[in-house]
């Protein structure tokens, strides 16, 4: 398909996206685990079918994959079995991960996420009857969460995210860990579609300059 | 295109956050086929959504890692994406036959397009692909007309010239139509439709010069519709008749979308 639609820009961001300064721009390396590229060597292995690299790439994904679940279904058991299923996905499509398209743990973390987000929105009718009781991401989480790096990257994150508006923070977690589609979240919090479609974009572009997230 | 393309651009963050539904990921994504410029975006804004994921990390429960490695090692992995080469792709579903229904593989600038569509395609291909596996040969025949089904449909969000509209539906819904001019054929998909009512079935038409063609019948909402003869064409619309379909539509559309050129 030649040229864009009618109305639109020939560079697509024609309305004043990108007004948010960075001013703490971070080494996107300085999180947990290896370097992203050393991430996306292991999952090539993985592509070959080279289960001893899958095991190393366990060892460096199964706790954001695990906890992200958590954090979005709460119910432990659940979330194992979500976790279990990402994982087995992670080995079943190494082979379409495409470094071109993004980051090894991003491509996880997408996965690990629709998974989730797939779980809720098909539960729906039997969780709306269930009260959410299981809260797992209480102090707990600071408790288990061992590893420095895991700890300061949550600490840098929870930085960033302190540096939205509110609208957008609560846009922003609530789609993110909550689960709910934008349309879900205007009635949470009670805006319009407009507006909650573009504080999402927005906090999410705050955050990545926050983050210093390559592009 | 029609106002998909002016509001469309604004879902990169709802789209990162997997916060849109089926319908407009569709719309999304097929806009993302056309623009660079939203996909790059939409690449940063992901990782962005992905360091929300990681930051949420905690150690996975111990019994969980022998567990999947024990399922690895019996879990056949997909194969990559390959340019399109019919005859091989014949020969390798030939070659699947009787252990594995596959999913036929697309690999263009549209893959992912629709994504609503992929993945109740893949739902349905996915579904038959384990059928397949648990009982081989009854399901096989099953199977082998689901992926037909699925591939048509794959072919036509894989279309060079795919382009996708929304609109929603007056009692209650959305859907979106990605219609390929080159191939005369479109896929429908809706979200949010209610069941049809007893003894009423949904009927597609195609609109253009002359009287409305009838396109199909679907009952319930869930899965993607594959409209052939497009043709010169100009809406798609949904009317609700009488169970088994009319020649002409009697009652008022429910749903009219305009095709782009």
């Amino acid at each position: 398909m030649a040229g864009t639609a009618p109305g639109e820009g020939a560079d697509g961001t024609g309305d004043g996206l990108r007004v948010v300064p960075a001013p703490h721009r971070r080494d996107p390396r300085g999180r947990a685990g290896r370097p992203p590229d050393a991430l996306a060597r292991l999952v090539g292995r993985v592509a070959k079918g080279d289960e001893d690299a899958f095991a190393e790439l366990y060892d460096e994904v199964s706790g954001p994959v695990y906890g992200l679940v958590v954090r979005v279904l709460r119910d432990p058991a659940q979330s194992e079995e979500v976790a279990q299923e990402v994982l087995v996905e992670l080995w079943r499509t190494a082979s379409r991960f495409d470094p071109a398209r993004g980051g090894a743990m991003a491509w996880a973390m997408t996965i690990a996420h629709r998974r989730a987000v797939d779980r809720v929105r098909s539960a729906q009718a039997a969780t709306d009857r269930e009260e959410r009781a299981h809260r797992p991401d209480g102090p707990a989480f600071d408790e288990v969460t061992e590893q420095v790096e895991a700890r300061l990257e949550a600490e840098r994150v929870r930085r960033c995210l302190g540096g939205l508006t509110e609208l957008q923070r609560e846009s922003v977690t609530l789609a993110y860990y909550g689960g709910y589609t934008y349309r879900e979240v205007a009635e949470l919090l009670a805006c319009s579609l407009g507006t909650v479609k573009t504080r999402m974009r927005d906090g999410l572009i705050r955050m990545r300059d926050c983050l210093g997230v390559n592009r | 295109m029609t106002h998909a393309s002016q509001t469309v651009h604004t879902l990169a963050g709802a789209y990162a956050l997997d916060a849109l539904d089926p319908a407009e990921r569709a719309e999304f994504e097929a806009h993302l086929g056309e623009c660079d410029t939203c996909a790059e975006e939409v690449r940063g804004l992901r990782e962005t959504a992905a360091r929300l994921g990681t930051a949420a990390a905690r150690p996975a429960p111990e019994a969980m890692r022998a567990r999947v490695l024990a399922e690895i090692a019996q879990t056949r992995q997909v194969p990559p994406h390959v340019t399109a080469e019919a005859a091989e792709e014949r020969d390798e579903l030939a070659a699947a036959r009787g252990r594995r229904a596959r999913r036929r593989r697309v690999g263009t600038a549209l893959l992912g397009a629709a994504a609503a569509a992929c993945v109740a395609v893949a739902a349905v291909s996915g579904a038959a692909a384990y059928r397949a596996e648990q009982r081989a040969d009854r399901a096989e025949a099953q199977a082998a007309r689901l992926q037909a089904d699925a591939d048509r449909v794959n072919g036509v969000l894989a279309a060079p010239d795919a382009r996708a509209v929304t609109d929603t539906v007056t009692s209650g819904g959305r859907g979106t139509v990605v219609v390929s001019r080159a191939q005369g054929r479109a896929v429908v998909i809706m979200s949010g439709l209610a069941a049809a009512p007893a003894a009423r079935t949904y009927e597609l038409w195609l609109m253009g010069e002359g009287d409305p063609r009838p396109a199909g019948t679907m009952a319930t909402a869930s899965a993607p519709v594959l409209v052939t003869g497009v043709g010169e064409a100009t809406q798609v619309g949904i009317t609700v008749e009488p169970a088994g379909g009319s020649p002409a539509p009697t009652t008022r559309p429910i749903f009219a979308v305009g095709l782009p050129a």
